[in-house]
């Protein structure tokens, strides 16, 4: 690996402030998931024309996932923005 | 880190790329309106054909030529300097394969709301990519994946086992991907499946075989655009035809609506009664028969010949004596031959004598009733099913190695995480027309081809089932002359190829549909091949057989794995093996409980070490085999699958739902009992750092 640990104490905050965002996320990821299926039943009554939950499952969720993926990717470039500031 | 080389010119103005791809897919929209139009104007089928097929390869090869290289950051990596949206394009490609493409709508078809759990599984894991696995990747900035395993845990053993399912995986993969490959060459160009496969082999070879990752990368965003041209044009020009309006997603709510008015109607229609109650009859002949064989056997002999001695008698017509002739002569020529047959006949009658052909309604949900228990293959999956399934996809999903390996090629960090964002909004795209497709087609189905009599099949269900009778086939049961939806059998794999057909779209969109499935299948086994072949002449020559070495050797050594690996999945895929899906799903069970655990926890946890990887990946790997080969049907003995329950009633399939929790206790137990090694802190700490 290229750059060395220069400040132990910098680095892991960095770290645990990258992995706070990606559970967060991840948390989100993981009920906008499983829940939406799990409920499906209650979820049966149509939205013009189709139940609600496939409007869910076949149009919302992938672009829902596509929106976390940007999240994360704003965070943590804002994050190693912000560790390369205050090293350098 | 890594090896970037001299900025590559291609690489090095976007706005030039840009506007290269842009006229790319442009051309290909044109020529599609083009052949359109020279179709009605009375151009051969064949000629058009041929364009469709021979285009795309020629633009394929030419891109592939252009970036041939010898060097090894080119050939493994690309040179480190794909920009993220490219990159993004390029994964979309790589990830959307014949399964994809072809399998994914033909499933939402046949199995309704279950098939949705792929849109979900295969969309989903990519955020788990994005948070715990793509970026760190690319701060290591090798070149494979157990190349990142060998590194993070030291010692050959992490790096073999890594190997092993890497190579494993993509090899089963492959092979789904080459026998897509050669049904769409043989529909295309008519050549026999067998030409078929090596055709398309040649296509695969000419991008991987001289210009390795980087030539790969620029042919796979040229193939996503025409994957995604290919698709959309048939959704939207049905979707226009059915309600006048050219946006997919507002015929959706429409059409599924019609659909199951539709499928309420034929539930109770008196003629699909009558065929269901035909194949009812069969499957019970053939049951009745499966008693004494041996007796069965004589009497049926005995049946046949006396009625081909009448038909040769009477001597009115050529036809019925030749066809009472037949029927002695396929019969089976002895008791276990007609024991499989029979029994495999009953299975298919007893399958096809259910409401709708089998398929649950288009809008229904979940199988009712308590899990558990040992009904399985039923088309509809209990929710508890479908939520494995989902998880083993989305886990499998971010062990996938030729996935991985994508990220390697980026400039930067940052680029890596812009390009999983990138990869999943252009695989989206995609993934929602999918559930459209299916219900638009559907339609057509239920509407237009049910009640046609079968004096005037339409043309598409007299090829296919003349050319490929596995696939579509009609039989009228009843003997009404009138088709009902009982008597027509489409496999869902085929339905997206036959979806311009069925829809009486010109023949030319059906010849851009099948370039667009090559376009999937072709950038999809281009991936895989060259991860295997990598992981093979990198992990394996390079770094368990013999240490250190020159890297032009390397690139030539690689070189040579591929056309082997590509020779061996060929020969696999000669022999047909069954349904494409049914092949694909259990590899992402597999990855899940390997790869993806030895990843994510090499990241988060410090302390996995190099006897809890493999550990972890070994007991995983155990684990889902077990599950997978005990239950899955067309696998396990039939008489042991029987007796084998199912458990909570998740099918063989999603195993991995009880190999990846296996796989991390495992790795996590096997950490703390064995000494740490000092050495992976300080690796994992530089790791974290941007």
């Amino acid at each position: 690996m290229s750059d060395p640990a220069d400040d132990p104490q910098a680095n892991d905050s960095h770290w645990r402030a990258m992995r706070r965002v990606a559970m967060g996320l991840t948390l989100v990821w993981a009920l906008l998931t499983f829940a939406p299926p799990f409920f499906a039943r209650q979820l049966a009554f149509e939205i013009a024309g189709a139940p609600a939950i496939v409007w869910i499952a076949a149009q919302f969720g992938p672009f829902a996932y596509v929106v976390l993926a940007w999240l994360y990717e704003r965070r943590a470039s804002r994050l190693e923005q912000q560790r390369g500031d205050r090293a350098g | 880190m890594g090896a970037g080389s001299a900025a590559e010119p291609s690489a090095a103005r976007p706005a030039h790329l840009a506007r290269r791809y842009v006229a790319c897919a442009l051309v290909l929209l044109l020529f599609t309106a083009a052949m359109v139009v020279m179709e009605r104007s009375g151009l051969r089928r064949t000629w058009i054909a041929s364009a469709f097929l021979l285009m795309p390869v020629v633009l394929y090869a030419s891109i592939g030529l252009a970036c041939r290289t010898n060097e090894a950051a080119q050939y493994f990596v690309a040179g480190r300097n794909v920009p993220a949206i490219y990159n993004g394009m390029a994964i979309g490609a790589d990830w959307m394969s014949v399964a994809s493409f072809m399998g994914l709508a033909g499933l939402l078809y046949a199995n309704g709301f279950g098939g949705l759990a792929y849109v979900l599984g295969w969309t989903g894991g990519f955020c788990l990519i994005a948070f715990f696995i793509a970026p760190y990747l690319r701060k290591f900035g090798q070149y494979t994946i157990p190349d990142f395993l060998g590194e993070r845990y030291g010692g050959r053993l992490p790096r073999a086992v890594g190997l092993l399912v890497t190579a494993g995986c993509s090899l089963m993969y492959v092979v789904a991907q080459i026998y897509g490959i050669g049904l769409i060459t043989s529909r295309l160009t008519g050549f026999g499946f067998e030409m078929g496969i090596f055709v398309g082999l040649g296509g695969v070879l000419v991008c991987s075989f001289v210009g390795g990752m980087r030539a790969i990368t620029w042919t796979q965003v040229a193939q996503y655009l025409i994957l995604m041209i290919a698709f959309l044009v048939p959704v939207v020009w049905l979707s226009i035809k059915q309600t006048g309006n050219p946006v997919p997603q507002i015929a959706l709510g429409q059409q599924l609506k019609k659909v199951s008015e539709r499928e309420r109607e034929l539930r109770e229609d008196p003629r699909e009664r009558e065929v269901i109650a035909a194949f009812r009859a069969e499957s019970e002949a053939y049951a009745d028969r499966l008693h004494d064989v041996e007796r069965s056997l004589g009497d049926e002999r005995a049946r046949l010949q006396r009625r081909l001695d009448v038909a040769s008698a009477q001597g009115s017509s050529i036809a019925e004596p030749r066809a009472a002739r037949r029927a002695v002569q396929e019969l089976p020529k002895d008791a276990a031959t007609a024991r499989e047959v029979w029994s495999r006949a009953r299975d298919i009658d007893r399958e096809r004598a259910q409401p709708l052909a089998g398929m649950p309604p288009q809008a229904d949900l979940f199988r009712e009733g308590a899990p558990g228990g040992n009904e399985r293959q039923g088309p509809q999956r209990s929710r508890l099913d479908f939520l494995a399934l989902m998880f083993c996809l989305m886990a499998g999903t971010a062990g996938m190695p030729h996935i991985l390996a994508r990220f390697y090629t980026t400039p930067t960090v940052a680029a890596a995480r812009r390009s999983v964002t990138w990869a999943l909004f252009f695989i989206a795209l995609l993934y929602v027309c999918a559930p459209i497709l299916a219900v638009l087609v559907k339609y057509e189905v239920l509407t237009s081809v049910v009640g046609t009599s079968f004096a005037e099949l339409p043309r598409w269900i007299l090829e296919w089932s003349k050319s490929e009778p596995s696939l579509v086939s009609v039989v009228d049961i009843n003997h009404d002359g009138v088709l009902q939806l009982g008597e027509l059998h489409i496999t869902s794999d085929i339905l997206v190829l036959a979806a311009p057909e069925i829809g009486g779209l010109p023949f030319a969109v059906s010849c851009l549909v099948a370039a667009g499935g090559l376009a999937a299948a072709l950038s999809t086994a281009d991936g895989l091949l060259l991860t295997i072949a990598n992981a093979l002449s990198h992990d394996l020559y390079f770094n368990i057989v013999h240490r250190g070495p020159p890297t032009d050797r390397q690139v030539a050594v690689s070189k040579v794995i591929l056309l082997f690996v590509a020779l061996v999945a060929a020969y696999i895929a000669l022999q047909r093996p069954a349904g494409i899906l049914l092949l694909v799903t259990p590899v992402f069970s597999i990855a899940a409980a390997t790869i993806f655990p030895a990843l994510v926890l090499g990241v988060v946890w410090k302390r996995a070490n190099r006897w809890g990887a493999s550990a972890g990946m070994l007991a995983g790997f155990a684990a889902t085999l077990y599950y997978l080969l005990t239950r899955q049907a067309g696998i396990a003995a039939a008489a042991d699958a029987a007796a084998a329950a199912l458990w909570f009633g998740i099918q063989a399939e999603s195993a991995g739902v009880f190999g990846v929790p296996v796989a991390f206790a495992a790795n996590v137990l096997v950490s703390l009992l064995t000494p740490p090694r000092a050495e992976d802190g300080p690796w994992v700490d530089a790791l974290r750092q941007p």
